[in-house]
This record gives structure tokens, sequence and C-alpha cells, in this order.
């Protein structure tokens, strides 16, 4: 697996802790909505990096109390046709303000790439094979946006007006 | 009508160029089918029984000539000759290539059309009254919002993998050519007591396996915040509606099964959140979108209507036909004249590239450039001088499309069905072609007078079958196509759900049979009663007599 | 005598065509390559003109022969071999 950001391949510091181990001592654990359940009492009040995986039936909204915490947020698209997360990625960024990274993983496809920046994702967990010329195309394939999204491009409204 | 602007017209290109590259890619082998079905089908593209089947979006149902002409060339340097007019307000082609699809889409984009969103998981083609604009108790036009809804749900970042296909309508007079109830959203422009615009939403209504009539989850919505409202519906059901069952996927499932009450109140919290925010229409937008819908100039009808009278006197034919396929406009001196596409004998909804032609060039010369696509498969001219209806109609006699049948037992709506669909049980166009032959006697028809047969090859119900004042549908017993019959339905204003009449009947049978219910209805009915006023006097009991006897 | 044929769709065009002995693609029927019994060698000849990307949606259909003349079991592929009815 690779991390995109920004059309480009990047380093991913965090390691994935399945299930509801204990991380404590793992750098940059990205744990599970049941571990950090778990584990928050202990987790909460130190102050190393931390990360969750959402799975697609896990809103963020549970998590409300405790964004501050986190500077990942790992959001699953078990299949192509599963969009919860675009919700989730627009209420984190939107409503909770949420400003860590917003992480894609699963079925993280090219042909869902814009809809994906658009909704406030901003890394992207993708095959080694991945063709960067083919994803940055992607972002710039359709300009023109009809709707506000959750990212600072401009819309149609916005553009008629000025 | 809407013309694009630099905007839109450059979204729609980019589209095209975007779904160019994903072809290539799955010819290249880049692309595995599974991927690219995905993708291919929120472009409206299907691989169907036969072959490709291309799905291209009239949005609210209204064409230019310069558009119907494009849908003409198409059929005939793409495909075979003829394309089929859809209840969605669309038109398929069943004959395409997949090499040819993305120079269509460039040839469509040239008169600023496209397939976008006519398939998938997201938010398809919305659709309109018929008679918008042109109705003389209507509010306002729904195409403004429409218009509005349409570019709104365009390739929107967040509804664009909803858990299932979700379809809007909206309707701006008292009565509902549009079918709002059985939409999973309809919006009904209503005005408050304090002389505001807004609407009605209606949620959760839809056809397929389970029909369900669409509750009001809220009385009055100003329009302004028309598009906060449907966000917020939207987000509620991307993030609440099932994703395990396709059967249980649709929207009217989750309303039903949280409870009108405690879905209502999730919408209104999740509304409560963002009303008042960039979505909110402003003015300037909206009397944009609005000024394109703005009535065409009329030119003076003096005498038209003599002059009309007079034509009728002349030709028996002529009149008959206006009694049933020209109604009143707004404004004296013109009339909407529906052209039917259900010739008897035919299938229902399709138009070959010569009579696309003919309409159009009709369009253009009598009735402001501008045609409709019904929900009921037809086509409309709305604005038409009532001295020039006699021409209008003696070219479409030359054109065979002067059938004289709107509203009555042969103006059937008819899925594919398994002639053409990869999903049929049954097939539907001959079953209708033979109802449509044993009623083909004028005179019979306008004796029977109003009356809905809507036909569908198996439960997705694309044929309404749900909501017929006659409903048929295929269904399949051991290989061999059945059709179950179902009476008393409606997709209009007093909508409801037609019940079942008793066992299903064989595709030899089933002419017969609706002549018995046909008939059995003539010996009941009172006083100019209509087939579902009947029906909803006497019930089930007199169809079922009459069809298995008493025993 | 009733066996087993592989159908699909063109994958470039669209149309409807089915497996012959040779490993061609044929639009009619008549031309397929009927197989009795072990219907094996059918299904991976199928699955690999899917994945050369020849054809798309391939599968394997139920014919009767009667005369010489090939004729499908369903209604649906007796449609689809012969195109729609109307
Ligand atoms: C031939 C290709 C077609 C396919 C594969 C197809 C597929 C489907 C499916 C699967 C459903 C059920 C959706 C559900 O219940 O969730 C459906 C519903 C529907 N389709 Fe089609 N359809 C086709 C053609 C048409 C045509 C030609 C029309 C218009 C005449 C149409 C209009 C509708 C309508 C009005 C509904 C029911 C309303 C609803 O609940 O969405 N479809 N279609
Ligand atoms: S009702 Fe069934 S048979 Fe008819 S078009 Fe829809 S899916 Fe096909």
């Amino acid at each position: 697996m690779a991390l995109l950001k920004a059309h480009e391949l990047t380093a991913d510091p965090w390691t994935v802790i399945d299930g509801t181990g204990d991380p404590s001592g793992v750098d940059h654990p990205l744990i599970t909505l049941e571990s950090w359940v778990l584990h928050s009492d202990k987790l909460g009040c130190v102050n190393t990096p931390l990360g969750i995986f959402l799975k697609s039936h896990q809103s963020p909204v549970e998590l409300v109390d405790d964004l501050d915490r986190f500077s990942v947020i790992a959001l699953d698209f078990p299949k192509l046709s599963d969009g919860r997360a675009f919700s989730y990625a627009r209420l984190l960024r939107q409503r909770y303000g949420f400003q860590g990274e917003v992480r894609a993983v699963g079925e993280v496809r090219r042909d869902q790439y814009l809809f994906m920046l658009r909704c406030g994702f901003n890394t992207f967990e993708v095959g080694d094979d991945v063709d960067l010329a083919g994803w940055a195309d992607a972002a710039t394939e359709v300009s023109v946006f009809y709707q506000p999204g959750s990212d600072d491009s401009s819309w149609a409204f916005r553009c008629r007006r000025s | 009508m809407y013309r694009y602007d630099e905007f839109d017209r450059a979204l729609v290109l980019e589209r095209v160029e975007q779904f160019r590259g994903q072809v290539a890619r799955r010819l290249s082998g880049e692309l595995e089918e599974e991927e690219f079905k995905a993708l291919r089908l929120r472009n409206g593209l299907y691989l169907q029984l036969h072959a490709y089947m291309l799905r291209v979006a009239i949005p609210y149902g209204t064409l230019s000539s310069q558009q119907m002409r494009k849908l003409a060339h198409i059929a005939r340097v793409y495909d075979r000759d003829y394309g089929h007019f859809t209840t969605r307000q669309n038109i398929q082609y069943n004959w395409p290539k997949l090499v040819d699809v993305p120079d269509i889409l460039a040839e469509l984009a040239e008169v600023e059309m496209h397939a976008i969103q006519t398939s998938g998981n997201c938010i398809r083609n919305v659709t309109a009254d018929h008679f918008a604009g042109v109705a003389a108790d209507e509010i306002e036009d729904p195409r403004v919002y429409a218009e509005i809804v349409r570019q709104w749900s365009t390739l929107h970042p967040e509804f664009s993998f909803l858990p299932r296909k979700f379809k809007i309508a909206v309707n701006g007079t008292a009565q509902d050519r549009a079918a709002l109830r059985v939409h999973d959203i309809g919006l009904q422009i209503r005005r408050n007591s304090a002389g505001k615009i807004g609407f009605e939403v209606m949620v959760g209504g839809g056809q397929g396996r389970t029909p369900y009539i669409a509750p009001t989850i809220r009385e009055f919505l100003p329009k302004q915040h028309l598009l906060s409202y449907l966000e917020a519906i939207l987000r509620v059901y991307n993030q609440l509606g099932r994703r395990d069952n396709l059967y249980k996927a649709r929207i009217k499932i989750l309303v039903a099964s949280t409870g009108v009450e405690n879905f209502t109140k999730l919408v209104e919290e999740e509304w409560a959140e963002i009303k008042g925010g960039e979505l909110t229409l402003p003015e300037d937008e909206h009397r944009r979108i609005l000024d394109y819908f703005s009535p065409p100039q009329y030119q003076d009808s003096n005498g038209a209507s003599k002059t009309f009278e007079t034509h009728k006197t002349w030709n028996l034919d002529f009149s008959r036909w206006c009694k049933t396929n020209v109604v009143s406009h707004k404004r004296p001196g013109f009339s909407i004249i529906t052209i039917s596409l259900k010739p008897i004998g035919s299938a229902p909804g399709d138009a070959s590239a010569d009579q696309m032609d003919v309409i159009a060039g009709l369009a253009e010369k009598f009735s402001h450039d501008e045609i409709r696509v019904t929900h009921e498969q037809n086509l409309v001219l709305a604005h038409v001088c009532q001295s020039d209806i006699y021409e209008v109609w003696e070219a479409l006699e030359n054109a065979a499309l002067s059938t004289p049948n709107i509203g009555l037992i042969s103006d059937m709506i008819t899925c594919p069905g398994l002639d053409y669909c990869n999903l049929a049980n049954a097939r539907s166009i001959p079953v209708a072609q033979n109802i449509a032959k044993k009623f083909e006697d004028l005179d019979r028809q306008h004796d029977i007078g109003e009356l809905k047969i809507k036909i569908s090859g198996c439960i997705n119900a694309c044929g309404h079958h749900h909501v017929g004042h006659i409903g048929i549908l295929g269904v399949d017993k051991r290989g061999e196509e059945f059709y179950q019959i179902t009476l008393g339905g409606s997709g209009a204003e007093d909508a409801a759900l037609g019940d079942i009449v008793g066992r299903a009947f064989g595709y030899d049978e089933v002419t017969g049979a609706i002549e018995t219910i046909v008939d059995t209805y003539v010996t009941e009915r009172r006083n100019g009663e209509r087939f579902l006023d009947t029906y909803r006097r006497v019930g089930l009991g007199p169809f079922k007599e009459a069809l298995y006897g008493t025993a | 005598m009733t066996g087993k044929v592989a159908t699909a769709n063109r994958l470039r065009e669209g149309d409807i065509v089915y497996l012959t002995k040779e490993g061609e693609w044929s639009p009619n029927l008549q031309d397929a390559w009927l197989v009795v019994g072990d219907d094996s060698e059918l299904t991976t000849s199928a699955s690999k003109a899917e994945q050369m990307r020849d054809v798309v949606a391939a599968y394997l259909i139920e014919v009767e022969c009667i005369d010489d003349k090939l004729c499908a079991l369903s209604q649906r592929e007796r449609i689809r071999a012969a195109g729609p009815t109307v």
C-alpha cells in the first residue's frame, strides 16, 4: 500500500493496530474505534500522536467530543458502492471543524478521487502500482462545480456572481 | 428554455472527455468490467439483453427543435433509426456501440445535452410536469426548480455513491402530472397563506418490489431553502440507508422502517445545522434561471379559435383527434397538443428518426421551438396557435403521428420487457400491442373513456404497473410468461397502489382478461364515471367474479 | 439432445455472439459449439476471451438440438438469439 497526498506519494508514519490490542509503546498508532472505547482513559491524557480508523458504519459523530485527540481519522470504503464516508468527511470538516488528516482507505479509486478531495479527504491509501499522472489528471478532469464542497474550490452560484 | 452558460458548457464537455478516457481504459485493459460497469452506469450506459443501451437525459422533459434533430441524427448514424422515450423523460437508444459512445456524447454536448446520472446509484434526471409553464392553474413553473436541482445534483461529491438510485420530481399545479408520490422525493409547489412560494416535500415513495406512496414530511418549505433541505434529506439517507440488501436500499425503506415522524426529525435536525448557509438560493441566481423559462412572445391570435372551430366542422378525424390530444392553454387562442407515440400496434414510446425530424420541424414552425416529453411516453407541442392546429395535424397525419388516443385505453405506459431488458420475466410490448388491437375501434375507446393501463415486464415496475388504473405485471412461472393484474392504482394527485385481482394469466389469456375487466366496468358504471371511480365504488368483487367465476 | 453453448457480447460493439468450436465468436447461434456433458472447457474458453477483452458478460446457456438446428431452451435466450419479437 502507498499513501497519496497532494497527488504525490508520501511516507506513512502510521501503524495500524487491529482489534483492541493496547497501542501504548507503538509509534503513531492508528487504532480502531473499539480500541479507543477500551483505552480512551489511558490514551486520552497523553500527548503522543494518535490516529483512528472507522469502519463505514461507524460515524465520526460518535467521536465529536474527542476529535482534538486525533491527528488522523481514516475512513473506510469497504466496497466501491459504499459512499457513507463521503458524508462523514464533510461532517468532520464542516460541522466539527476537524483540521487533521482525513484519510481514505479501502476501495479508493482514481475515478472517485475528485469527489473525495471535494469532501475534505486529504490523504489516500492506494495500490503500490498507482499511476500518479492518471490520478493527477483525475483531480482536474472536471473543473466546474455546481455545489459547495468541503475544500476551498469555488462553485457555480459564486462564480456566476463574480 | 434553459440555455447553458460557460460553466454548464465546460462541465458537460469535461464529462465527455472523462468518459472517453474511461472507455479507453476499459479497452486497454486498465479497467476491469466490474469497475467500468460502475462508471459507465453513472453515464447512462447499460449492457442490455441484445447490446449496449444508452439513456440520454431530457431534463424535466423539455427539448428544443435543434436538440430533437440531434436525437434523430444519433438514431440514424449510431443506432437503428429509432429511439425510445421513457417514463422518466429520457430517451433510450437500444443498439449503440461502446466505441461510439464518447462521440455520441460529444454530439449531444453540442446541443447542451448529456447522459450524466441517467443511471447508477446517484440522483437521477429530475422530472417535471410536461405542461409546465402553460397550465392555467400553475403557481410557478416547476422547471425552474428542476433546473436548480439538476445543477446542484450534478456530480455532487457527497451523493454520487448513494445506497441506491434517487429520483426527484417537481409539479406546480393542483393536478399532479409528475407522479410525485411514487418518487424518492416529490416537490409540490405551494403558495402559503402569506402569499409566499415554497414546496410541500414528500419523501419515500417508490414502486418496484415494495411500492410506497410517499408521505409528506414538510407542508411548506420556503423556496430559497430548497437545496439545503434536499441536502439534509440526502445526507440522512446516505448515512442511514441500507447497503446490505439491494431490495431494501431505497429511501422508501428507510422512511418506512424509521417511521415518518422519526425520519422527519432526523432531516429537520440536519437541516437546522445547514439552513441559511451557502446553499440558500440567491435571489439573482433564481432570477437568472427564471428568466430562461419566461413565456415566449406569443403572436397575435385574433380569430384563431374561430378558425379552429371551423376546421373541426370540416373534418371528423381532425375533430376526434382534437377531443383527446388537444387541451386548453393558459392563453386564449392557443392550445397544447399531445402527440401520441402509441399508434395501434407499435411499441409504446418509440419514435423513428424521421418522425423526430418532423416533430422538430413542427415545433420550430408552430410551437416556439419547444417539445416536451411526458412521463406517459408521449410528446407535447405546448404553444400552438389555434389557427395552426389543423396544419399541424395534417403534418402529423402524414408521419403516422396522429393517433387520437391520449388518455384512452390504448395510450398505455409500457416498459421494454423481455424484448430488450436483461432483468425481464416476460414481454411487455406485444402485450400492449395485442390490447391496443383488441380495442382498436375508436368509438369503443371513447365509450370506455379515461383508462390508464400500465405494463411492466418484471417487479422493478419501470412501466408503473402499481399505479395503473389497470396494472399488468409480467411474472415467470416455470419458464412461461404470466401476467398478474392489479386494479385501482393511480399515479396522479389521488395516488394509490392497485389491488391484485387474483391468479395470473398466460400470455394468450391476458388480452381477454383485460377485455373482461373493461366489459365489467362498462356494465357497472353509473352516469359517466371513469373506470377508476367505478372501481373505487364497487371494489374488486364484480371484477373477480367476471374473471374467475363465483366458485 | 440438449447441451450447452457459450454466449457473450462483443466488448467494443456489444453484439451478441456465440463461441464456435474453432474458438471464434459468431453472431449466429447455429455456428455455436454445442457441448453435451462436461462443460468446463466451454467455461474456460469463454472466460479466457473475456480476459482478452474480445467479449464481455460471457455465460453458458442451455440449448436443444432438433434436426441439426440449435434452439435455446429459455424464452429469454430465444429472444436474444432471434432479436426482439416486436
Ligand atoms: C431496459 C433497461 C432498464 C433497466 C435495466 C431498468 C432497471 C430498473 C430497476 C432495477 C428498477 C427498480 C429499482 C428499485 O426498485 O430500486 C427500475 C425502476 C424503474 N424504472 Fe427502470 N429499467 C430499465 C428501463 C426503464 C425504462 C425504459 C423506463 C421508462 C419507461 C424506466 C423507468 C423506471 C421507473 C419509473 C421505475 C420505478 C420507479 C422507481 O421505484 O424507481 N426504466 N428500473
Ligand atoms: S420493469 Fe423489469 S422488464 Fe421492464 S424495463 Fe424495468 S427492469 Fe426491465
